[in-house]
């Protein structure tokens, strides 16, 4: 690992700087690649709506992405007020302020085309599709595989080999 | 080693001419970071491969715990990235550092003060100290350690979080001013093994050696053992400054010295803690009409638990908890009076408990969060005894036990997306016939998901312990006083928090604490004896104000605020030990393109009034740490100078302070300027 990190910070100067990264910058470029490498079904919202739910932890991190072409749709950000909107966005952001709400908003998106991503330790095995979480200082995604396949998403199999875990159906 | 870490970091190489000036560099970097900030953001992300992202490294103490906001207090919280950023020694060190608290030390033990209440006398009996959800608070004094005499390492905790307000109606007693939780790292945190050796002023020297894992088959493993040699100062005290107590000087008689012990292993549902610890510390105070200057004066502090955990999600609806533990506290304290002859008398405690909780979290009714639980307590000894060594007498020899259960739900109803009810009871009850019932209302309004009102009503009590029960020696001028009530708090709070973006956080609190039956030390005007009674009424309102700011790149600034009136209510008087003033700063900041990491915190106390009535003056403390993380491969280096500018303070000694020929002490002067440097070496 500190081989790969000196090797990288030959080829990438800015990466020479460590530690530099914002948490929330890393997740937001993560997001990004989520929506890039998902596929959703014929019945899911129009447009690439990437939606917040709770307290909004990316600051700019995540508007710096508007205007981004994601499937040649342009990419835009929204923030929710009740999980109610959900149905209109391609991604669902839960944010760690809703892990208490977690069972109540994954009822109200259930079986609906909305890749749901939450940003919170062990969500995937709640049932959420893509749980964020941090291990030694790196950002790591766990998926629930049942989750996506009810819902009818494919996700692109080099997503789900990066992933850590994946928790298939029994 | 350090050629290595050149030879990585040229930017080290260019500025380490600079290093003299690292100070300056520390407290200036804001701007410094302001312009190093759009070297990021000006680095597209999204075109990476996701291989690469996942090897980059994040700053991850930049969270705020955000459901904080929803929990029924105005939480505080310190991180290990904290306490390495600070360069924090003891749980006291982090606990200063919290919006409203403040510690008092009188060379032997450390007591935590909050909202303008730390009352002589009590060994943090009023705050409930808890370690990965197990209370340490013992059965004797229910006292809660917290400096050098303290449980668990430091360097081991993940994070503290501070709940104030009166926390009874979940945790039952002592948790009056509120609930410290400490939550210890994994194995998986650590990652392989570390050593940490660290050396300070007053011939100060610590080591500590730490193995954490997690293998493939989920078994988390932490085990850690810890030393720590202080030789410290020669202290001079002006109130015994005669040339028949060598003039005023307690020599060698600061010397502190503890063992640590602490694993942790947990397996699926289950996890296992043991720790394990031992403090030894000279008392250069000749507190409690000792002889000034004797080297057998030494107080030893020994703690010990085993807890087993079971933690399930048996549905989607439900949470199991339960716990099962054994504790155990013991203190030998050796003091020299003057009878005459001059004679070695000892004090010796011994708790022993053991017991058992069960909560169950339920989510199965929609937009009710359910939460039940049980807890049982066993105090099998309370025992508590004082004898004279040589020649052998014994003035006290006291066994006793007791047995507490206590039952409890709270409800956190969503009545909408932006409105929750919160409400709580607990009832205990104990086989020395206290009843408590304590109810908690809490209502709380998120007038948008940024902004976050709390309306906050609570109760809490504090049953008698033992030593106030029970701690009478023959022939001393103590009498017990079996009929000893619960203390009962009172307490109402309005807090405002607000949230822009994920980089700036403000928190303001209103707050009205009203305490009943304080049990206060008295004198019976009967018989002339002093006697532990319920008399004291007390009074405390204030206003706490904080407020966080980060900025991309790990750089950090918190400030609060705090303005108290602690009162005693029959009298109107402002209560002893209780500052009107605390403000406090945290700054931290990386720089020498991120190698090294600045953190300084600047602690402001206003003046407080002594139980005797005198005054200590104001002070304002700072600190200034560095540390680099990486400072070559796998070694960390951290160096840190304590009161930075030297400042003479003193705490309020309690009236207890007065030697065998009366001399009161009328203050404590704590540390002047010190250091440390520590280096940890990774596998």
């Amino acid at each position: 690992m500190q081989r790969l990190t000196l090797i990288l910070a030959l080829f990438f100067p800015f990466l020479a700087h460590g530690a530099a990264f914002s948490e929330y910058e890393l997740k937001a470029a993560f997001v990004y690649n989520f929506a890039s490498f998902t596929d959703w079904p014929p019945n899911a919202a129009p447009g690439m709506s990437i939606c917040v739910i709770g307290q909004d932890p990316f600051g700019r991190a995540l508007d710096a992405l508007e205007g981004k072409i994601v499937k040649g749709q342009n990419l835009t950000v929204r923030r929710l007020g009740t999980i109610a909107e959900a149905r209109t966005c391609r991604v669902l952001f839960i944010s760690a302020s809703e892990a208490d709400n977690l069972p109540r908003l994954l009822a109200a998106v259930k079986d609906l085309p909305v890749l749901t991503v939450a940003d919170m330790e062990d969500a995937a095995h709640q049932g959420v599709m893509i749980g964020l979480a941090i291990d030694n200082q790196r950002i790591t995604f766990e998926i629930n595989a049942s989750a996506v396949h009810n819902a009818d998403i494919a996700l692109s199999s080099r997503l789900l080999s990066l992933a850590r875990n994946v928790y298939s159906p029994p | 080693m350090s050629k290595n870490a050149i030879e990585r970091l040229p930017a080290f190489r260019r500025t380490a001419d600079c290093l003299r000036s690292a100070v300056i560099s520390a407290l200036l970097a804001v701007s410094a970071t302001t312009t190093a900030a759009p070297l990021d953001s000006q680095q597209d992300l999204t075109a990476l491969p996701m291989e690469q992202l996942l090897n980059l490294e994040v700053y991850t103490a930049s969270k705020f715990t955000q459901k904080v906001s929803e929990a029924p207090s105005a939480v505080s919280i310190i991180t290990a990235a904290d306490i390495k950023a600070y360069g924090y020694r003891t749980l006291a060190d982090i606990l200063k550092s919290i919006r409203g608290m403040y510690v008092t030390n009188d060379r032997n033990y450390s007591y935590v003060g909050t909202r303008g209440f730390s009352r002589p006398g009590d060994y943090n009996s009023r705050v409930l100290l808890l370690l990965d959800g197990y209370r340490l608070n013992d059965g004797v004094y229910d006292g809660a350690l917290v400096g050098t005499e303290a449980i668990v390492d430091v360097d081991l905790i993940d994070r503290v979080e501070f709940v104030p307000g009166p926390g009874s109606a979940i945790y039952g007693g002592n948790a009056f001013f509120g609930v410290l939780n400490i939550i210890t790292k994994n194995g998986k945190n650590i990652g392989g093994a570390e050593v940490s050796g660290e050396a300070a002023s007053f011939e100060t020297r610590k080591g500590r050696v730490t193995y954490g894992n997690r293998s493939e088959g989920g078994l988390d493993v932490l085990l850690s053992a810890s030393n720590y040699r202080s030789r410290g100062e020669n202290l001079f005290f002006p109130e015994f400054n005669d040339p028949a107590t060598n003039n005023g000087v307690a020599r060698n008689l600061d010397y502190d010295r503890y063992d640590q012990l602490f694993t942790k292993f947990s397996y699926g549902a289950y996890s296992l803690d043991v720790a394990y610890s031992e403090r030894t510390k000279g008392i250069p105070t000749a507190s409690f009409q000792q002889v000034f200057n004797d080297p057998r004066s030494q107080t030893v502090d020994e703690q010990a638990f085993i807890n087993l955990k079971y933690y399930d999600k048996p549905s989607t609806s439900l949470d199991v908890q339960a716990s099962l533990y054994y504790g155990h506290y013991a203190y030998a304290g050796d003091y020299v009076y003057d009878y005459p002859p001059v004679t070695v008398n000892r004090d010796e405690t011994r708790s022993d408990w053991w017991g058992g909780e069960l909560r169950l979290l339920s989510t199965a009714f929609d937009r009710h969060k359910v939460i039940y639980g049980a807890e049982f307590r066993n105090d099998v000894h309370r025992d508590q005894s004082n004898f004279d060594r040589d020649p052998f007498a014994s003035f006290l020899d006291d066994h006793r036990s007791k047995q507490t259960y206590g039952v409890y739900a709270q409800d956190e109803f969503s009545l909408s997306d932006s409105w929750i009810l919160n409400a709580g009871l607990r009832q205990d009850h104990s086989t020395e016939d206290e009843t408590a019932t304590n109810p908690r209302l809490a209502v709380i309004h998120k007038f948008t998901p940024m902004t976050t009102a709390k309306l906050l009503y609570g109760t809490a009590f504090r049953a008698p312990n033992a030593y106030e029960k029970y701690y009478v020696t023959d022939g001393s001028q103590y009498k017990a006083n079996p009929d000893l009530k619960p203390e009962k708090i009172k307490t109402y709070e309005v807090v405002l928090e607000h949230y822009l973006q994920n980089d700036f956080r403000f928190t303001g609190s209103v707050f009205s604490y009203k305490i009943d039956n304080l049990i206060s030390l008295t004198l019976d005007p009967a018989d002339g004896l002093f006697v532990f009674r319920n008399i004291d009424a007390a009074e405390a309102k204030g206003i706490e104000l904080e407020a966080e700011r980060i900025w991309s790149g790990g750089t950090r600034l918190r400030a609060s605020y705090s303005w108290q009136l602690a009162k005693d209510s029959a009298t109107g008087t402002r209560l002893s030990n209780s500052p009107r003033h605390l403000a406090k700063m945290n700054f931290t900041t990386p720089f020498f393109g991120d190698v090294w990491r600045a953190g300084t915190e600047i602690q402001y106390m206003g003046e407080r009034t002594t139980p005797r009535g005198g005054k200590v003056s104001d002070f304002t403390v700072m600190n200034l740490t560095l540390t680099a993380e990486r400072f070559a491969r796998n070694l960390e280096v951290s160096a840190g100078v304590y009161n930075l500018f030297d400042k003479k303070y003193a705490d309020p000694p309690s009236t207890e302070h007065f030697d065998s020929l009366f001399r009161y002490l009328d203050q404590i002067t704590q540390d002047g300027r010190s250091f440390r440097l520590k280096l940890t070496y990774r596998y």
